[in-house]
Parts: structure tokens; sequence; C-alpha cells
């Protein structure tokens, strides 16, 4: 059962948990919708000009060539956003835990220059908890993760230092909560970011897909987008596909889950005495095996026992299992074996040693060792 | 013409002069006496579902677009002048428009032959005989590759007939 707890040691506690179907097929959406907006698109503002060219003959004489007239277009101004989490899944908290942290990536899917409002919203529905928000960061240190303070990441103020992104640009963005003490295990909580074009927002007076105000896929606003690159006037800012109810594609969700305890066990390599004192793999050399038991996170890993098998050709030292912190109401010398079973804690049945640790609270390591004599 | 006198042939020759004049200053100033005018318009060719719930298209006109959308250009051309344009002469040229990319199989003119450079207009051929390098190895061309389109009008254009072409575009 250790066998879930023993995935590397991941930042900030994270667990590996596989994507689930939902958010796979969420991505693959997410990608095919860019795909087919263009991200790269035609820079807004521009002129675009067409002019065709004919020659011909007259009684079999060449004439001068003729030139068309010239059909022009201009490039309206697309707004467009992206938001995805950059979590991989959900983010593992402890109950309480100030600072916990979520990150997504914002990108200017448009074609012109603009500026995104970000909105997080802890209160979805659907979810265990909702997080206390402290602050939207944007990442400007170069260093990945959120670091805060003095040479930190920049705090984000709505209206003041909305980013401002040319088309294809992105920024990280953090998500900063706490949360709160009492929660279960397991416990989520959905956190949504969204941008919204501060353009649309001059537009239209709302940054909420939920308010009437807001508009549809193709809506345009004559003179809002980027200025043009020849007559020095405003072109038209038109809503992209990524602002579609149905899709959203502007806003995203991260998810806390309470993982109170993680708990990891680390095998050291086993040391070695031969009856000569050298270190040779010979008959009646004892060999100490040791096994380092940590339980991460703010909760308590409840009836931990940590249980190892023995190679062959070894045979157990009786009274050799030791523990580095003694459980509450353990005696020191009742090898900590579960209730019931052999005081050495040795099954010679199934040549296993199992020593149980009771409830250990994190961040805590007992170290496990015991010996075998070589056969 | 049964008599012949010196007089009468001067005459006719001088007429015969008088003849060429007319042919010679036809050569000198084409445009004047014989033009092809020739308009480009630009459509948007929008997506719409009927009453019905059925996915349409249809042409718009603006000039403004954005990046993914198709464009219709049409190219209409017209014999202003008095005399007929030589058959097979009207050759159209059209390099494909900056941020564009063309539409396989959108290119339509009555009576013309259309063909492809994917040399920016040094070499012309018919899509299917079109090739370009890539990674060193020649491969047929494909219609992003294409630069320019031309149209050869295979009628003659008679003095006050006109006809157009046409091809379509999506915008990068």
């Amino acid at each position: 059962m250790f066998d879930e707890y023993m995935a590397a040691p991941q930042a900030r506690g994270r667990r590996p948990r596989s994507v689930s179907v939902s958010k796979a097929f969420a991505l693959t959406t997410a990608l095919f919708l860019s795909g087919s907006a263009f991200a790269i698109g035609t820079d807004a503002g521009r002129e675009i000009n067409n002019t065709a060219q004919a020659s011909f003959s007259i009684g079999g004489v060449p004439q001068t060539p003729v030139v068309s007239t010239t059909a022009q277009v201009y490039v309206d101004e697309l707004l467009d956003v992206t938001v995805v989490s950059d979590d991989g899944g959900p983010v593992g908290v402890g109950t309480p835990e100030s600072g916990a942290v979520l990150q997504f990536t914002v990108t200017n899917t448009g074609n012109g220059d603009e500026s995104f409002r970000l909105i997080a919203d802890p209160v979805i529905a659907g979810d265990e908890f909702d997080p206390t928000l402290n602050q939207i960061y944007l990442e400007s240190n170069g260093l990945p993760g959120l670091q805060t303070g003095a040479g930190g990441d920049t705090a984000y103020v709505a209206g003041s230092n909305d980013p401002a992104l040319v088309a294809d640009a992105n920024i990280v963005v953090y998500v900063e909560s706490d949360i709160a003490a009492g929660l279960n295990q397991n416990d989520q909580a959905d956190v949504e970011l969204r941008a919204v074009s501060t353009t649309l927002i001059a537009q239209t007076g709302t940054d909420d897909p939920a308010a009437p105000a807001w508009p549809a896929v193709g809506d345009s606003y004559a003179g809002a987008g980027d200025l043009d690159e020849v007559g020095g006037s405003n072109v038209t800012a038109v809503v992209g596909t990524s602002h579609d109810l149905a899709a959203l594609l502007l806003r995203a969700t991260g998810t806390y889950e309470v993982i109170a305890a993680v708990v990891e066990l680390l095998k050291t390599a086993p040391t070695v005495l031969d009856p000569f004192g050298g270190t040779s793999l010979v008959p009646g050399a004892i060999i100490t095996y040791q096994i380092d038991t940590t339980v991460t996170g703010t909760g308590t890993a409840e009836a931990l026992s940590v249980t190892d098998a023995l190679p062959a050709d070894v045979e157990y030292v009786p009274g050799s299992l030791t523990v580095s912190a003694l459980p509450a109401g353990e005696e020191a010398d009742d090898d900590f074996a579960p209730a019931g079973t052999d005081n050495t804690g040795y099954d010679a049945g199934n040549r296993t040693i199992t020593a149980v640790l009771g409830d250990v609270t994190g961040t805590t390591t007992v170290t496990v060792t015991f010996q075998a004599t070589i056969q | 013409m049964t008599h012949f006198s010196k007089d009468s042939v001067l005459c006719f020759a001088r007429r015969v002069t008088v003849v060429a004049g007319i042919v010679a200053s036809a050569v000198l100033a084409p445009v004047a006496a014989a033009a092809v005018a020739m308009t480009d318009s630009v459509q948007k060719v929008e997506r719409y579902v009927d009453a019905d719930g059925q996915v349409k298209r249809r042409l718009v006109t603006t000039d403004q677009v954005i990046p993914g959308d198709e464009l219709r250009y049409t190219i209409e051309f017209a014999n202003d002048g008095r005399a007929a344009i030589d058959a097979r002469s009207i050759v159209i040229t059209n390099p494909l428009p900056e941020d564009t990319v063309y539409i396989d199989g959108t290119a339509f003119g009555s009576g013309t032959v259309v063909e492809y450079s994917v040399d920016n207009g040094e070499t012309f051929a018919p899509a299917a005989a079109l090739t370009v390098e890539r990674d060193g190895v020649s491969v047929p061309a494909s219609a992003a590759d294409y630069t320019t389109i031309r149209w050869t009008f295979e009628p003659v254009l008679e003095p006050g007939e006109n006809s157009n072409v046409s091809f379509n575009v999506r915008l990068r």
C-alpha cells in the first residue's frame, strides 16, 4: 500500500496524478481550437493590396500591358486569449496552508497588441471547499515558480498593471491562496482564472461571461482596434472564438487538493560486517538494513507500519529491529510488532519484518533498521 | 483599276501611304485606340447558417478582414477599344497578396487556362506539373507554395465585351 506514496518528492507537495478524461478532452479541444483560430495571424492594422496585370495583342501586335485597380483590405484586430492551467493536475496542499500557489499561462492568441484583465474566481460549483484568494502575481523575475518579496514576481493590480501582450506572446500568472484548517483528505477546491481583453471591457462594460452584455463571437467595435499601418486610424476590433460561451478558452481552472500527509520510504544501501571485521559478503557476515520513512504535510499518517521482505539466504537477527522514534505507548524492547503477532516483529513464515510506527505527524523522518545474517 | 496611268498609280500609292499611316499610328498609341480596362475587387466569403440550419457561404463586400478569413478577388477586364483583341493574347498575371495563402482549386475564369508559379512569376505551369524542393527532394507543389496565378484568355475579346477571372485566398 505504500507504493502509492513512493513517487519522487515534488515541489510544494504536489502529488502526481493522471489527467482525468474530461481534462484530457478539454486539452485536445483547446489545441484544436487554437490551431483553427490562426494563433499566428496577420498583424492587426496591416493593409493588404492586390493588383493584377494583363498583356494582350491586337492584330498580332503586342500592346502596352495594363494594370488593374487595387483591391484593398485592412486587417482588423482579433481579440482572442487563452488561459491554461500549468499544474498538470491538483496541487497538493495542507490544511491549513498559507500561500498555496496555482500556476496559469495567459497567451494572446489574437493578432494585435492587447492588455488583459485577470480575474480569479475561487467560488466554483462542484468542489468541496473554497480557498481564500490572497494575490495574483505576474511572472516577472525570470525564475521558475512564484517568488514574493524583494526581487520576486510582481503583484497584479487589476486596471493598474494588466499585462500587455503582443500577438502570440504569453505570460505566466500565479494565483496565491490560503487553505483553511480542518479540511478532509482529498478535498478539492477549484479556482478559475480568466483573462479578458481590456478593449472588450471598455466596449461592453463587463468582464463576466455570465453577464448579459458579454459579446458574441464576431461582434465588432469600429475604431477600437490597433492603429492601421498606413492611415494612422484605428481598425475595428473583432471578438474572437475564445469568447464562445461553449468553450471559453479565455479561462482555465486550477485545483487545490488537500493532501494531509505524504509518506515516502527510502531504503539505504545495507552495510556489511563480516566475522573478520571486514565487509565481505561471506557466511556469518551481518548485514544492516536501513529504511527511512518520511512523512511530509500538515496532517498525520495514521497507523503507519513499515514492512520489508528479507532476501533469500539471510536469516533475521532476533531483536535487531529498531526505530529512531518511538510511537506513543510503545516500549523500546518490543520490536514495535503489530498487536497479536510475534513480539520480535519478524514473521518467519513470510520472512518479513514489520515495524509499527503508529500515528506519525508531518514533517517527521523515522529510521527503521534491522539486521540479518548470511547463511 | 483598268486604267493604269502614272497619275492613277501615284494616286493609289498615296492612298496606300495614308492607310499605312493609320496602322503606324495605331501601333504607336495603342491605349487610345484599343485598351483593356481592368478592375480588381475583393469580397469576403462568409459562412452562415440559413433558416434550415444548413451552413452556407455568401460573398460580402467589405474592406475589413481578420486572420483566417477567406477572400475572393475578382478581376474584371473589358475591351474598351474599337479593335478586337487577339485570341489567346490576354494574359492576366496576379501575384498573390501578402499574408495570404491560395485556396486550392479556386482560380477560375471562363474561357481561360489557369497556370501557377512557385517562383514569383519566373515560370508558370499547370498545378499538376509544379514541383518544389523540400529538403533537397523535388515534391509536388501545394497551393501554399504558389506565388502567382496566371490566366490566359482563349477567345477573341471583341470591342465592348468583358469577362472576369477570380481566385480565393485565406488570410494568414
